[in-house]
C-alpha cells in the first residue's frame, strides 16, 4: 500500500470519529432532555392541585412525622425520587433533580451532590448537555432559580456568584469561597477539568 | 323622733337599694353573642350542629402568682398550680390544659378540651345549627372563653369535618359587650366506610431533663362513636405507638387515662394519626396535681372486653383511704381470649390495676364489631411511682407485621428523635399494624456514590477530543494529499 494512501485513510478515519462523537453528544444531549421533560411533567402531576372554593380537604400529612426528624418532601415516581423540579427562567430550563446522584442518573437530570434545601446547602451537579447545566456560566448575578419541592412548595433563589473550580478541589465546592450560599450548581467545563460553579442565596418572598 | 328615725334609716337603706341595684343589675346582663360563619362560595353548612361550652376565666390571680413566683413563694402558693391566662370553670374545672393568649395554644387546647367534654358527657350551654345562611348564633353570653364544638356533617357523600374552637366574649373599658362573628376551620373528607389503620403516638415534650417525673408507661383509651372501644398501653417498647383498624365513617377519639403530674396534654390528630403529647410544665408542683388538676381524679378504667371472642372476669373494690380521705377503687381485670389465632387483636392476662384518687367508673360499651385493637410490645411489667400500676401484657403470637420497632431515642424524645433510620420491625410475633420506625430522613445526605470520592464528578461531554480529531484528520489527509502528489510526479 503506497504512504499517501495511508495518510487518507486515517486522515478519514480521524474525521469520521470526530463526526461520531459530535453525533453521540448530541445525540446524549437530546436524550437527556427528552428524559428530563417526560419526568418533569411527570413529577408536575404529583403536585398538589389549585385550591377550589370549597372547604379544604382534610389533611393527610403525617402528624407523628412532626416530632421526628424532618425529611425534605421529595417526588416518588416509579423511576425513583426526585428532590425538585429546578427552573432557570433565563436559560428556559425546566428539569427534574434527582435526590441522589450516579453517572447513569446524570444522564438524564441533574442531581443532589451534596446537602438539602432544608439546611440551605444544596449542591447539585449535571451534564454540561446544553438542555442541562451547560450554559449555566451565562448567569449573571441577581438571576432567579427556583426549586420546587415535591409538596409544591416554591423556593426562590438569586445568583450571587459565578465561579470556576478545579474539578480536584472538593474542598472549594462543598465549603464554598462565596460567603453564603443557600444552593450551588455546578457542571464541567467543556475541558472537563474543572467545575463552572454557580452561588445562590435563598430569597423570602 | 324614733319614728323619723325609723324613717331616715329605711328611706337610707332604700336609697342605697336604688342606687346599688342598677349596677348588680348590669354586672349581670350578659348580651354577647358569638355567630359562627359556616359557609364558603360554593357551599353552605346548613344543619350542622355546633355546641357551646363556657371554658375558663380569665384568672384574677394570675398577677399574684406571677409576683409569688417572683419571689420565691411559689411552692406555698395554693393557686400557684395554675399560672394560666384562664381558670377552667364548670366541668372543666382542673383540666390539665394549657389556656393562655396565644392562638396555637388555644386552638389545641380546643381540640383537646372537646375532647374531653365528649368522652365525659358534659352539658353544653347550648346547642344550635346552622341555617340556610350558612350561621349560627349563641347569645346571652357572659364574659368568659368559650368552647365551640361542631359535628361532622354529610353533604353529598361528602363530609365536612369542623374543629373545635375557643372564643372570649370580653367585656372592658373599651367594649360594653362584645359580639363576634368567628369563621371556624371545616374540613372536607370522602368517607367510604372502608377498614383503616388507625395509630396513636405518645409525645413527651420539654422533659429532657426532667426524666424522672415521666412515667414509664401510660394508658390510652380508645373510643369509637363517643363510645370506649379499647385501650392501648403506650411505653419505651413499643416507641409509644399502637394502632387498630375500624371503619373511616367512625368518629375516633384517643384519651390518656392518667395524665402524670407536672405536665399538660394535648390531643392532636389527622385522618388516621393520634398524638397525646404531655408537655413537662414546672409550673406545677406535682405534690397538689392530683388535687388541683383533677384529671387523674376522675379516670376512665381500662378494662372491658372489645370482642365476642374474650371472655373476662372483673371484681371491683372500693375502699376508703385513711390518711387522704380519699376513697381507693382497686380494680382486678383478666381477660382472655378463646381465639388466639386472632391476628392483631389485643389480648391481655392477669391484669391488676390499683389507682390511688377517687375514681368515677362510667359503664363501658361493650362492642363486638369488625374493628381491632393492636399493640406493639411484648410483654411488660412496671411499677410506676405517681400510681401503683401492674400490667402484664401478652401478645398473641402469629401473623402480626412489625413490633415497635427501633425504640432508640424515644426516652429522651423531646419532640425530635424517635423513630430513625430502620423501619422495618423484626419482632414477628407482635400483632399490631403499626411498624415502628420511619423511613428516616432521606434528605441532606449525599449518595453513596460519592463517599469515596477524592474529586467531583465528571459532568463533561466528550467534546475536548472533537477539535483534535478533526484537526488531526485534517493535517493527515493534507498530508496524504501531498504524499500522493509526490508520488505521481515521481
Amino acid at each position: 500500500m503506497r504512504k499517501s494512501t495511508i495518510w487518507l485513510i486515517s486522515g478519514a478515519m480521524l474525521l469520521i470519529a470526530a463526526l461520531l462523537l459530535i453525533f453521540y453528544n448530541l445525540r446524549e444531549d437530546r436524550q437527556g432532555a427528552e428524559y428530563s421533560e417526560q419526568i418533569v411533567q411527570q413529577l408536575k402531576k404529583t403536585l398538589p392541585e389549585p385550591e377550589s372554593n370549597d372547604f379544604p380537604e382534610f389533611p393527610t400529612e403525617d402528624l407523628f412525622s412532626r416530632y421526628e426528624t424532618p425529611t425534605e418532601p421529595l417526588f416518588r415516581t416509579e423511576d425513583g425520587e426526585f428532590l425538585a423540579i429546578i427552573n432557570i427562567p433565563d436559560l428556559g430550563i425546566e428539569l427534574p433533580v434527582q435526590s441522589e446522584w450516579s453517572y447513569p442518573a446524570l444522564k438524564i437530570s441533574p442531581c443532589r451532590y451534596k446537602g438539602s434545601i432544608l439546611t440551605g446547602d444544596l449542591i447539585l451537579a449535571a451534564h454540561n448537555y446544553q438542555s442541562h447545566f451547560g450554559r449555566i456560566q451565562e448567569l449573571n448575578t441577581g438571576a432567579e432559580i427556583l426549586l420546587t419541592d415535591g409538596n409544591g412548595e416554591v423556593h426562590h433563589y438569586e445568583v450571587v456568584q459565578t465561579e470556576i473550580i478545579p474539578g480536584q478541589d472538593v474542598e472549594a465546592m462543598e465549603f464554598g469561597s462565596a460567603e453564603n450560599w443557600d444552593l450551588t450548581l455546578f457542571t464541567c467545563t467543556l475541558s472537563g477539568q474543572s467545575r463552572v460553579t454557580v452561588r445562590a442565596v435563598e430569597k423570602t418572598i | 323622733m324614733d319614728f323619723c328615725k325609723k324613717l331616715t334609716a329605711v328611706m337610707t337603706v332604700l336609697c342605697m337599694l336604688i342606687l346599688v341595684l342598677p349596677f348588680s343589675a348590669d354586672a349581670e346582663l350578659t348580651d354577647g353573642s358569638i355567630t359562627l360563619m359556616c359557609r364558603t362560595e360554593d357551599t353552605i353548612l346548613a344543619g350542622m350542629e355546633w355546641k357551646i361550652y363556657k371554658v375558663a376565666e380569665r384568672n384574677p390571680y394570675l398577677d399574684q402568682i406571677m409576683n409569688a413566683y417572683q419571689q420565691g413563694n411559689y411552692a406555698e402558693d395554693p393557686t400557684a398550680a395554675k399560672p394560666n391566662t384562664y381558670r377552667t370553670v364548670g366541668d372543666f374545672e382542673g383540666s390539665p390544659v394549657m389556656l393562655d393568649n396565644d392562638k396555637m395554644v388555644l386552638a389545641t387546647a380546643a381540640v383537646t378540651l372537646e375532647n374531653e367534654a365528649i368522652l365525659r358527657h358534659y352539658t353544653p350551654l347550648a346547642t344550635a345549627y346552622v341555617d340556610e345562611t350558612g350561621e349560627v348564633n349563641f347569645e346571652n353570653l357572659r364574659e368568659g372563653l368559650y368552647l365551640l364544638s361542631g359535628k361532622r356533617i354529610k353533604i353529598n357523600d361528602k363530609t365536612y369535618v369542623p374543629t373545635a374552637m375557643m372564643v372570649e366574649v370580653m367585656d372592658n373599658e373599651e367594649f360594653s359587650h362584645y359580639n363576634i362573628d368567628a369563621f371556624p376551620k371545616v374540613e372536607l373528607r370522602t368517607l367510604a366506610g372502608k377498614e383503616t389503620v388507625y395509630s396513636v403516638r405518645k409525645i413527651w415534650q420539654n422533659d429532657e431533663y426532667y426524666l424522672w417525673d415521666r412515667s414509664t408507661q401510660i394508658i390510652v383509651n380508645v373510643y369509637k362513636d363517643g363510645e370506649f372501644f379499647d385501650k392501648a398501653i403506650l411505653n419505651e417498647e413499643n416507641n409509644w405507638t399502637a394502632s387498630w383498624e375500624g371503619k373511616d365513617d367512625c368518629e375516633w377519639r384517643v384519651e390518656e387515662v392518667e395524665i402524670p403530674a407536672k405536665y399538660t396534654v394535648v390531643y392532636l390528630s389527622d385522618e388516621t394519626q393520634f398524638v397525646v403529647e404531655n408537655t413537662y410544665n414546672p409550673w406545677y408542683d406535682s405534690s397538689s396535681a392530683n388535687d388541683e388538676w383533677g384529671w387523674a381524679v376522675t379516670t376512665t378504667t381500662p378494662s372491658t372486653t372489645t370482642t365476642a371472642e374474650k371472655v373476662e372476669s372483673k371484681s371491683t373494690t372500693t375502699t376508703k383511704n385513711g390518711g387522704s380521705g380519699h376513697s381507693t377503687t382497686a380494680e382486678t381485670l383478666t381477660s382472655t381470649s378463646s381465639n388466639s389465632k386472632e391476628s392483631g387483636k389485643l389480648t391481655e392476662t392477669g391484669k391488676t390495676t390499683t389507682k390511688t384518687g377517687s375514681e368515677t367508673i362510667p359503664k363501658n360499651t361493650t362492642n363486638s364489631n369488625s374493628e381491632s385493637f393492636s399493640e406493639h410490645s411484648g410483654n411488660s411489667s412496671e411499677t410506676q411511682t405517681t400510681t401503683v400500676t401492674t400490667v402484664t401484657t401478652t401478645k398473641p403470637s402469629g401473623n402480626g407485621n412489625g413490633s415497635g420497632g427501633n425504640g432508640s431515642g424515644s426516652s429522651s424524645n423531646s419532640g425530635g428523635s424517635s423513630g430513625n433510620g430502620n423501619g422495618s420491625g423484626s419482632n414477628s410475633s407482635s400483632g399490631g399494624g403499626f411498624s415502628g420506625g420511619n423511613s428516616g430522613k432521606s434528605g441532606g445526605s449525599s449518595s453513596g456514590n460519592n463517599s469515596s470520592i477524592s474529586k467531583l464528578p465528571q459532568t463533561g461531554q466528550l467534546w475536548l477530543p472533537v477539535p483534535f480529531l478533526a484537526l488531526g484528520g485534517i493535517i493527515f489527509l493534507m498530508i496524504g494529499w501531498k504524499t500522493r502528489r509526490q508520488e505521481e510526479q515521481e
